[in-house]
């Protein structure tokens, strides 16, 4: 299963509560945290290939990273009976890709080959919220106020295509049963329908991810 | 459909059949005929090509990521080198473009639905030219099959020469249907070097008189 969101959404606390919750079902649990790829973050470091690195060449170079990272991550452990959590998956990379303005259906196309989850649980905040979550205390004011726009128009568009994909206004890259949390309040309770959708998948036997 | 000045020339063909050598004899044609000129090659993009070797050179190469990294390799040279040239009216002579990754994938499972909508980024080129060659011939040019371009992984053969031959068969097959399909301009690659040479050319040159190049769609949106 992948639980989704964009960055300060929760998405590493829901995926460790989820995995204890899981393992008191009495089933190993591997949570996967998802790391953006190292190829784009080599490239963005180096003069020359950075300006090579448009969106749609990063694109690419992502999602052939995330190919392979999904069959070694989570196509192995889920074969032998584990359940997988990826700690954020193909919907928020799908999204990323959105947001920097490629067209969804494409980008969706290229993300079908990655182990389908069959569970998605979307961590949802409120990106204004989220934006100064993560600037804050990291930046001096003087920076802060000059990336904040920017970065805040990002993680708009970021939040808006994963809600786009939750509600299937834009098509993902597998048919899977999708949960919203909203995060705000009280975690356990809003752990609720997670667990409610895990446990249909678990019980239901569906697949080999959840 | 945006309307571009330049040419997009494309020469395919199994290995050793004379790719290069025909792109760089094309490009000294025109070049002399007065057209302007830029060359590029599936692998020499700067982000992807040496992941694109890591790839294919792995224990288990998966044909997904080689297809992805083949497409990321031919974006970037799209974007940096094709597209900028197209546009400035040059003729780009592409030694391999959309149709060996998606060959490669395609004989080793990958659906080409995928493939196809992976690549929609490509312009469609205005030529295509086909080296045609026996593999039988190939394989007696070269003295050390690359792995992956023999077809190794899929297990046709233990001994390298004869998965070459093997796979080459396949992929010859591949190109000819795809040949037949598309109406590209096809070459006998084992004819001496002038002939070959002077097909090509006048190819080319009757490409030449047309004055637009359609661009493809772009997943970026406006390019």
């Amino acid at each position: 299963m992948a639980v989704e969101g964009i960055d300060g959404a929760g998405t590493t606390t829901v995926a460790n509560l989820l995995a204890r919750w899981i393992e008191r079902r009495g089933r190993r649990v591997h949570v996967v945290p998802w790391d953006a790829s190292k190829a784009v973050r080599r490239a963005a470091a180096d003069g020359r290939a950075r300006q090579a690195l448009t969106p749609q060449v990063a694109a690419l170079l992502v999602v052939a990273e995330a190919v392979r990272r999904s069959g070694e991550l989570v196509g192995r452990p889920s074969e032998s009976g584990d359940v997988v959590i990826a700690d954020r998956y193909a919907w928020t990379a799908v999204a990323r890709e959105v947001a920097r303005g490629l067209d969804p259906a494409w980008v969706a196309g290229l993300y079908e080959r990655l182990v389908a989850p069959v569970v998605v649980v979307l961590c949802r905040e409120n990106p204004a919220r989220a934006v100064e979550r993560s600037i804050d205390g990291r930046l001096g004011p003087e920076r802060a106020e000059a990336v904040t726009p920017a970065f805040s128009a990002f993680v708009g568009r970021l939040a808006a295509a994963l809600d786009d994909l939750a509600t299937g206004r834009t098509k993902g890259p597998w048919p899977v049963r999708s949960v919203v949390l909203d995060v705000g309040g009280s975690l356990d309770a809003s752990l609720a329908p997670a667990r409610d959708a895990i446990r249909a998948a678990l019980d239901g036997g569906e697949g080999r991810a959840a | 459909m945006t309307a571009v000045p330049g040419l997009l020339m494309v020469l395919e063909g199994i290995d050793r059949s004379g790719r290069s050598t025909h792109a760089g004899l094309l490009e000294a044609h025109l070049r002399h005929r007065g057209r302007g000129v830029t060359r590029t090659s599936l692998g020499s993009s700067v982000l992807s090509a040496d992941a694109l070797r890591r790839a294919k050179r792995g224990r288990r190469p998966d044909p997904v990521e080689i297809a992805l990294l083949s497409a990321a390799d031919l974006a970037e040279r799209i974007e940096r080198v094709v597209q900028p040239a197209l546009r400035a009216g040059l003729v780009v002579v592409a030694d391999r473009w959309t149709s060996t990754p998606t060959a490669r994938a395609e004989l080793r499972g990958v659906e080409r639905e995928w493939l196809d909508r992976l690549f929609t980024f490509a312009p469609t080129p205005d030529l295509v030219v086909l080296l045609d060659l026996d593999p039988d011939v190939s394989l007696a040019r070269r003295d050390d099959p690359d792995p992956y371009e023999a077809g190794l992984d899929l297990h046709l053969a233990d001994d390298l020469r004869d998965s070459y031959r093997l796979f080459g068969t396949r992929l010859a097959a591949w190109f000819d249907a795809e040949a037949r399909r598309r109406r590209w301009v096809r070459v006998a690659a084992d004819a001496p070097i002038g002939r070959v040479q002077a097909r090509v050319e006048t190819a080319a040159d009757r490409l030449a008189g047309l004055a637009t190049h359609r661009t493809g769609r772009s997943p970026a949106g406006a390019t």
